[in-house]
């Protein structure tokens, strides 16, 4: 004990702090390599339990749905009814696209029996579709930081003069009130004249931001001056690898 | 994965911080001090959400036994600090300590009957001067008895930071049981053959979680009413839980007896699967692992002191007891490097010192 404090007294004499006692005591030249493989096996450790955690709470989350508990909460509550009506309008938009394919397959098909070569494009602005607005979904679904082109091609047959297009878009809305900024979308041309008779096809280039999240998102195409003219663009995002 | 990790990140970080202690007396003092204060804090809260009923003497005087002897109280210490250092109050840390200290106690004599301990704070377990009964049904009454000031904190917290604890509290417990199950489950199998992230997994539930990360966590969001995100604690509070129980356990074979307040070796004769046994059954010669499973498969009740001190010598020869010092080293150095990048943000003060002193204390720890 009194060698200790003599020790402490020599080194308080020599000028020496807490931070160099404390650099002597780990010793980092030699230890080094062994406290970070340590702690490296620590930390994993750490992240594979967190994350059976989290699995494990999903899974009983999914099995147990408390209605009592849940009418008490009134912000889970809307959580969940913003859930599941993005699901629901998922299904639609889905039920909807298959709908609007097979108008477009019947239209062609009456088109044709009937001799009349009028282009069903998507977003012709015909008073006959006023209720119907086309949808354009991507094949495959992306992953966040992504980039993809869909087109679309726009005619007007009744026209018998050129018409002015200049065509606006929305954000995309997305799963739990998540957003993509309607600045990841690019369309090329964004503005332009269409001949009477012309088919003019328009690139949307979607550049998905790194941080976006996993679900199905929707985005509204219009012309700023003729409301007829509107499409959906929608996109499914995935994590990457699924 | 790659550990971001280093002492020298910790080091240097120092460096550029120097803690506010000038001596080792002076954090020790502090160390010392506050954990006093804030457990004599928790034990009045303690006392107070006790009821003063019958049945008394098998039931509620034998509830204030454990909390009475004096713990080291890290936990109750360690949330109200956090608490303080987020900006908020004794007053409204004080029910989620009392609970955290509520349910180690009950953990305490439940333990004490697993592990058929002998001795706890220099006086006998709970089931050695009671019964076995008693004590497992004393333990049950002190979990529930911890229910109630997580229930009482939605006055001072309101509903939704009240319910945050709440589910802290019942994710503690949960993982602490499964932490328990893992180890009691190596001892009734006997199994020999584990490797140091087994025990560092095995640690992690069974006393990170509770002693550390979720005081520390617990008392950051209230403090904080809910800004703070409680995950950026995890790294932090497992560095310090580990190096915390391995040095309980270095301790358990080289301290003295009257001074560490429980049996010497009792750890070896109970078969606890401590780094310093896992590591002497990974190193030692084939017969000696042989006696040594021989030895941790018959009735704890029967197995000889002679045979443990000879195993505590076999964890000197083989430098078992060395690399826990050093691994219980890395991990306070890593929780150093950690609370400076948690805290730094944090304007200076008391608290937030005297939690930089229970590292400082890890790190220089005298055996």
């Amino acid at each position: 004990m009194a060698a200790k404090a003599n020790e402490s007294e020599k080194k308080q004499q020599k000028g020496t702090t807490l931070t160099d006692d404390l650099f002597d005591v780990l010793n980092p030249n030699n230890m080094m390599n062994n406290a970070q493989r340590v702690l490296s096996s620590a930390v994993n450790v750490l992240e594979e339990e967190i994350a059976a955690g989290i699995l494990a709470a999903k899974k009983i989350e999914k099995k147990v749905i408390d209605v009592e508990d849940i009418r008490d909460n009134p912000e889970d509550l809307m959580n969940r009814i913003r859930r599941d009506t993005h699901e629901a309008v998922d299904l639609f938009m889905d039920a909807f696209t298959a709908i609007s394919k097979q108008l477009g397959f019947l239209s062609t098909t009456i088109a044709k029996e009937t001799g009349n070569t009028k282009k069903t494009g998507p977003a012709v602005p015909e008073k006959k579709q006023e209720n119907i607005v086309p949808v354009i979904e991507g094949e495959e679904p992306l992953t966040a930081g992504q980039t993809t082109i869909l087109y679309m091609s726009l005619a007007d047959d009744k026209a018998t003069q050129p018409i002015r297009i200049q065509l606006q878009k929305t954000d995309f809305a997305g799963p739990a009130k998540q957003k993509i900024d309607a600045r990841c979308i690019q369309l090329k041309p964004s503005s332009f004249i269409l001949k009477p008779g012309e088919e003019k096809e328009v690139a949307i280039q979607i550049k998905l931001p790194k941080n976006c999240s996993p679900g199905h998102y929707s985005a509204l195409i219009t012309d700023a001056e003729n409301p007829m003219i509107k499409t959906v663009v929608v996109i499914r995002v995935v994590v990457s690898g699924e | 994965m790659s550990c971001q990790l280093s002492i020298a990140a910790a080091l240097s970080i120092h460096k550029l911080n120097p803690p506010s202690f000038k001596n080792k007396s002076m954090y020790q003092e502090l160390m010392k001090s506050m954990l006093a204060e804030y457990g004599a804090d928790t034990l009045k809260g303690i006392h107070h959400f006790i009821p003063d009923k019958e049945p008394r003497k098998y039931l509620y005087e034998l509830v204030h036994d454990y909390p009475n002897r004096g713990g080291k109280g890290f936990r109750p210490g360690l949330c109200i600090a956090a608490c303080k250092a987020y900006g908020g109050t004794l007053d409204l840390a004080l029910y989620s300590a009392v609970s955290l200290e509520l349910l180690h106690n009950a953990f305490l004599i439940h333990d004490d009957v697993e592990d058929e301990s002998l001795y706890r704070r220099n006086k006998p377990t709970m089931h050695e001067y009671n019964n076995r009964a008693i004590a497992i049904n004393v333990g049950d009454a002190m979990n529930v008895l911890g229910l109630y000031p997580l229930f009482r904190n939605g006055e001072k917290l309101g509903q939704k930071l009240s319910t945050g604890v709440f589910l802290e509290i019942q994710h503690m417990i949960t993982e602490s049981v499964e932490g328990q199950a893992l180890e009691l489950g190596w001892r009734k199998d006997n199994v020999c053959d584990l490797t140091d992230t087994d025990y560092l997994r095995m640690i992690l539930k069974k006393t990170c979680w509770y002693t550390c990360i979720h005081p520390l966590r617990i008392g950051a969001v209230i403090g904080s009413k809910g800004k703070v995100k409680p995950d950026i604690f995890n790294r932090l509070g497992y560095f310090m839980g580990t190096a915390f129980q391995i040095q309980d356990d270095i301790l358990n074979l080289v301290a003295e007896e009257k001074k560490y307040g429980k049996e010497i070796g009792g750890d070896i004769v109970e078969g606890k699967r401590t780094l310093m046994l896992i590591h002497l059954m990974q190193h030692c010669k084939p017969d000696e692992l042989s006696m040594i499973k021989s030895f941790l498969s018959i009735p704890i009740r029967e197995r000889d002191n002679e045979t443990a001190a000879w195993i505590l010598s076999l964890m000197h020869q083989y430098g078992s007891i060395l690399h826990s010092k050093n691994t219980a080293r890395y991990m306070a150095g890593g929780a150093l490097k950690e609370f400076y990048t948690v805290f730094s943000r944090l304007p200076d003060s008391k608290d937030k010192s005297f939690i930089e002193s229970i590292i400082l204390y890890m790190i220089n720890r005298d055996y």
